[in-house]
């Protein structure tokens, strides 16, 4: 009882104190500010958001701009809300990877509302309406998306290139439209191949689900010999190893994955898994440089812009430790490139160059660029 | 060399001083009376001597060595025990399980409980005390408040005290109840064991005690040999001036109007009474009497609707309505005061205001709206008309003591005006000074043309104040006798058994 | 002394209104910023009303999350027939499931946590179904019930009635001794089992309501929408001292306080731009402290 009033008691002492030192640090006031972007996305902690943040830094470092991120979890409340905030905090742009088509109204409406600029990067617009209601707001500047039904269709085919007869597919939810269409693109390789695809398994957002599911899946059929891990190269994969780990089926199984993570090396050299995309994390970059020409005054067209990206397919050691080498270890495009990507630094950049820069990203660009 | 020594023990609480520098020595074989009026400190005494709450200063030496108990088992394993006034039991678990709470150890084999080892030795504990009707694996919710009393009590006897302090047991106890504890206080003294012996009832303190100590406002303010002393004597030292002689009913004839009030008729609880008829009437005192397990205090609550009756009717004749459940009841003006009060009479975490309000919210309010002016007035009231001790009608019925709560219980019948009073056990806890304004109050209500019907383990108090005394035995309506001269308790306990 | 616990709540929401005031530079102050304070706490002070009237009774409900979902897909849906639908149904849907959740507890005396976590679970079960696991879009022209004067307008609205029914009904009154002594209320006359059912119907239809206002907020009904809502609500009102056994100690200024905390806490987080799994952290520390400082170890012992 008595430590709990001394408490209040202290907080309330703590408050009074606060009170006058607020006066000071008001009274201070503001410089020049540089360029802020907001960035609302999933999580900060896996490899792949930890990847496109860094990368994001690194490019307004070079620009002299500066990254807000906000953490979204994938859910519309708060998707909506860290728009907000971030528009709230003064933000000159803000970006983001929508969870679903249905925010995207709602999103571009606080964008035209408070007149920030907005992209999308990860993410095309499915719904036809909306994208017509986002493509005729002034202040949608465009997405960046990659083709995940070729992803699909990539991996599905190393699948098979493999000799494997029988697959499932584990995947994240439902309506996720890039979970989806890599799903159409592994079901159409399976199909032209003669693959056959024993079962699938959705809602897989994490490592111990996707145990419980492969090993369900290798208890029902002895046969298995392949698992498509349609969404992410973190938690459901790394489940998914676990699980053929644990059976002592490592090597008899191929697995294939999107969003690879550091340890992309090791897991081929073990056989954990046969091939992967990934490296796409460039992709929020491409997203970043419309947004900043954009802002410094200089928009590479008037009209909503979509750029298409290719990933990087990774199937053997040598290939993951040039991706290391290339890719991880250094930044895939170094200070003056980036600069060159700006009309402040390059009076003749246009949409076009842009567009072939992100078509052209691949393993053997960023080697041949930086050798 | 003295079993036990208090010097100078002080305890506020907030704002009330409930222990002033209080002194006592207890020898061995003693057996100590304490009394004292309402909120006088008798409870707050004995629990900083049995370790539940801690003194502000002061000292405490038991057997020469200082005692400072910080918890109940500290002061168990000094010797000291306690029977506290309000409910002890834990709701729950099993008689057993209650007996040796803190003592599963004893039973425990390999990191399992011993059930079965356990009830045994609960059945032996308690047949040594002479329970003989309480199985040990019984949940002790579905006991008997007395049965519940007395198990409390074996409990304290288990640990086998030098000193035992029995907080205001008795009123909650019958007949029976009473001679098991008194039994076992003998036998104690006999041992050379100490008891400390706080009641209300003072005959029975002059009765069992040796020396009685008198409390009033915190302050011990004597203690003397029982030998020579008498109750009025001692009334005087507790209340601190002459009360008039007696408190009960000059007169001694039934008188009541010829209006029934309440019409009960084959009224049937399965396994605990069957075919009661009466008639209540206006202006009655219809005393209920029987040992405890006699059916009459779930009597009680079906005719308050608590409970529904497996046959039989009970009618408000004035409503023209039957009663079956406790709104009706209530909506026909009837009131209700249960034997049991920190669970069923009272919301010990609210205030006095809002537990005297309660049930006269309905006519407190006007359309949907309910002036906290009124309340306050109303409970103000209620609490003068009781002389409730308090600090203010905002504090916690938590924090009154024991006769207290029973004040603020029965108040809030009163302050709604009920027609037609159940009372379960009315006077336990209280003293004599506020027994005696209730039981002018009564008459009162009674005057007033209000019925009452009056549930009592206490003949004294059925004799005194009734105009008809009905006694049940094992559920059935042993006879109703009427208001007169010479009624003596023993013709009651003729009944009775 | 005893007077500075009761204060406790609001000397919370001065410490944290100041903390990132000061660590912000004033931008937590700034207009624009509060009213996007507001627009956040709006639906969870809303909901927390409701929820008070359960808690006050020493009861809780867990189910709010789901039901915000549900109310969401349910709305969507509705919205989808036509868009005057939508809140009837959102209404409809959260009186509901308010119904079977008072009923439950009611008539089957199954503890309140136990009943409305289960229905957290099928409730949620049915969202993710309804929305197909993914979700479902609202007309866009009802984005335009997202609007300040609306939510202004009704959160000034319900707090009035809420407070006068909390406060000055026999009602409201009769909730709270449930809370103090439920066996003394009923032997007082209360009519428990009604109020108990009556004490969910008030929250399932306020959180109903707030499925709506998060629909035409969002555009969308998502089978992630309310996650973990219950446990936002649970924090905000005992942020806001509303005491974990109910009864007298309930006060339903504990929705507003502890919403508006938890939600200056949220953005000041994010203004000053710490990490997400920091910020849980945070907000469990602060939990975990408010309830030490509220809870009452004199009537622990009397929880039910
Ligand atoms: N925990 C508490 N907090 C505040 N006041 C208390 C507390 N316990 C007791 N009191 C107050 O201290 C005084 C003494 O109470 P105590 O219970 O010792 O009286 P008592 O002599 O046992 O009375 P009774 O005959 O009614 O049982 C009373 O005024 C009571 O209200
Ligand atoms: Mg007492």
């Amino acid at each position: 009882m008595r430590t709990k009033n001394k408490l209040a008691t202290a907080l309330a002492l703590i408050l009074l104190i606060g009170v006058l030192g607020a006066n000071v640090v008001f009274a201070e006031g503001g410089q020049e500010k540089p360029y802020l972007f907001g960035v609302s996305i999933w999580a900060d902690s896996d490899p792949l958001s930890k990847k496109v943040i860094s990368n994001l830094r690194y490019a307004a470092d070079v620009l002299g701009a500066k990254v807000e991120v906000a953490v979204d979890g994938f859910k519309p409340d708060n998707q909506v809300s860290n728009i907000e905030n971030l528009i709230a905090r003064g933000c000159d742009a803000v970006m983001i990877c929508n969870c679903t088509d249905a925010v995207v109204p709602k999103i571009v409406k606080l964008a035209e509302e408070a007149e920030v600029p907005l992209a999308l990067y990860f993410r095309m617009i499915n719904d036809p309406e909306i994208r017509k209601y986002a493509e005729s707001a002034k202040y949608f500047i465009g997405n960046v998306h990659e083709d995940e039904i070729a992803v699909g269709y990539a991996l599905g085919t190393a699948i098979a290139d493999k000799g494997r007869k029988n697959a499932v597919i584990i995947n994240y939810n439902k309506g996720d439209t890039t979970a989806g269409n890599r799903y159409e693109g592994y079901k159409k390789a399976f199909a032209e191949r003669g693959v056959k695809l024993l079962g699938e398994q959705w809602d897989i957002l994490d490592a111990e689900p996707a145990v419980n599911a492969v090993e369900s899946f290798i208890a029902a059929f002895p046969e298995l010999d392949a698992i498509a891990v349609g969404g992410g190269g973190g938690g459901p994969l790394a489940g998914t190893i676990r699980a053929v780990r644990n059976h002592n089926k490592i090597g008899q199984i191929s697995i294939t994955a999107s969003d690879f993570g550091p340890d992309i090396e090791d897991s081929l050299r073990n056989q954990e898994v046969a091939a992967m995309s990934g490296g796409h994390w460039t992709d929020p970059f491409f997203t970043f440089m419309l947004l900043y020409n954009y802002v410094d005054g200089h928009p590479l067209s008037d009209k909503p812009v979509t750029i298409t990206m290719e990933p990087i397919y990774l199937t053997s050691v040598e290939e993951a430790q040039q991706y290391t080498k290339w890719c991880m270890d250094q930044p895939p495009y170094n200070e003056e490139e980036i600069k060159n990507m700006t009309v402040r630094y390059n009076k003749d950049f246009t949409l076009a160059d842009l567009r072939e820069i992100a078509a052209a990203y691949s393993l053997e660009d960023v080697m041949e660029r930086h050798k | 060399m003295s079993l036990l020594r208090v010097q100078s023990v002080s305890k506020t609480f907030v704002t009330t001083r409930a222990l002033r520098e209080a002194s006592l020595a207890i020898e061995e074989g003693e057996i100590r009376g304490l009394v004292g009026e309402n909120g006088s400190g008798k409870s707050t005494l004995a629990s900083i001597v049995s370790g539940i709450i801690t003194p502000d200063s002061g000292q405490m030496f038991m057997q020469d060595k200082p005692h400072t108990p910080k918890t109940v088992l500290e002061a168990n394993n000094a010797g000291i025990s306690i029977v506290v006034q309000e409910m002890g039991t834990i709701d729950g678990l099993t008689v057993a399980a209650n007996l040796f709470l803190g003592e599963e150890r004893r039973f425990t084999k390999r990191g399992l409980l011993k059930t079965a080892h356990m009830n045994k030795a609960a059945k032996q504990a308690l047949r040594t005390f002479g329970i003989e009707n309480i199985e040990p694996d019984a949940d002790i919710s579905a006991l008997s408040f007395e049965d519940r009393k007395l198990i409390e009590f074996a409990k304290a006897l288990h640990v086998g005290p030098d000193l035992l302090i029995v907080d205001e047991t008795t009123t909650a106890l019958s007949q029976r109840g009473r001679e098991i504890l008194f039994g076992e206080l003998q036998r104690l003294k006999a041992a050379k064991k100490s008891i400390i012996f706080i009641s209300h009832d003072l005959a029975e303190v002059l009765e069992h005690c040796d020396t009685v100590t008198v409390m009033k406002d915190g302050v011990i303010v004597d203690t003397l040999p029982t030998a020579g002393l008498d109750e009025r004597k001692l009334k005087e030292l507790m209340v601190g001036r002459e009360l008039q002689q007696t408190y009960y009913r000059e007169d001694n004839e039934a008188s009541y109007t010829d209006e029934v009030v309440l019409r009960v008729r084959d009224l049937t609880l399965k396994g605990s009474f069957s075919d009661i008829s009466f008639d209540l009437h206006s202006g009655e005192i219809l005393g209920i009497g029987g040992l405890t397990n006699c059916g009459m205090h779930e009597l009680g609550k079906v005719l308050f609707g608590l409970h529904a009756a497996t046959s039989g009717s009970v009618e408000a004749v004035r409503h023209g309505r039957k009663v079956s459940n406790y709104r009706e009841a209530i909506a026909c003006g009837l009131g209700y005061l249960p034997k049991n009060r920190d669970q069923e009479g009272l919301m010990l975490l609210s205030s006095i205001k809002d537990n005297i309000c309660l049930p006269s919210l309905s006519r407190l309010r006007k359309n949907t709206f309910i002036s906290p002016r009124k309340e306050r007035e109303l409970a103000e009231r209620g609490a003068q008309q009781l002389s409730i001790k308090m600090s203010s009608i905002n504090q916690l019925c938590l924090y009154l003591s024991g006769g207290n709560k029973q004040k603020v219980s029965l108040s809030k019948w009163l302050v709604r005006d009920s027609d037609i009073l159940i009372l379960d056990c009315p006077t336990r806890g209280i003293d004599v000074a506020v027994k005696a304004s209730i039981y002018t109050l009564m008459q009162e209500l009674k005057r007033r043309g209000k019925a009452i019907v009056m549930i009592s383990e206490e003949l004294q108090e059925l004799i005194g104040v009734s105009d008809r005394i009905m006694i049940l035995r094992r559920g059935i309506v042993e006879n109703t006798l009427n208001r007169r001269e010479n009624l003596s308790e023993e013709e009651i306990i003729h009944y009775m058994i | 002394m005893k007077g500075i616990k009761k204060l406790i709540p609001y000397i919370g929401l001065a410490l944290i209104i100041l903390l990132f005031g000061v660590l912000t530079q004033g931008k937590l102050l700034t207009l624009r910023n509060l009213k996007l304070v507001f627009n956040q706490a709006v639906v969870l002070i809303i909901a927390s009303t409701g929820v008070a009237f359960v808690m006050a009774q020493g009861s809780l409900d867990l189910s709010q999350g789901s039901l915000l979902g549900i109310t969401g897909a349910m709305t969507a849906t509705a919205a989808a027939l036509h868009p005057g639908l939508a809140l009837p149904m959102a209404l409809l849907t959260g009186f509901a499931v308010g119904l079977i959740n008072g009923s439950l507890l009611a008539f089957l005396k199954i503890p309140s946590f136990i009943v409305t976590l289960c229905v957290l679970f099928v409730l949620r079960g049915l969202t993710v179904i309804a929305t197909h696991a993914g979700s479902i879009p609202v007309p866009m022209e009802m984005l335009a019930f997202d609007s300040y004067d609306i939510k202004v307008t009704l959160l000034v609205l319900i707090l009035a009635g809420a407070y006068y029914l909390f406060n000055y009904t026999q009602t409201g009154k009769g909730m709270r001794a449930i809370g103090s002594g439920e066996v003394a209320a009923r032997y007082s006359g209360v009519p428990v089992e009604r109020l108990k059912v009556t004490a969910y119907l008030i929250s399932g239809t306020l959180c109903g309501l707030c499925g709506w206002l998060n629909v035409v907020r969002t555009g969308a009904a998502d089978s992630k929408t309310g996650l973990l809502l219950e446990l936002d609500i649970l924090t905000a009102l005992v942020l806001g001292g509303m005491p974990l056994t109910g009864g007298s100690g309930a006060k339903l200024q504990s929705a507003v306080v502890g919403g508006l905390m938890l939600a200056l806490l949220g953005n000041g987080m994010v203004l000053v731009g710490i990490m997400a799994e920091l910020q849980q952290a945070v907000k469990g520390v602060i939990f975990l402290l408010a309830v030490y400082l509220s809870f009452e170890r004199e009537s622990a012992v009397l929880i039910k």
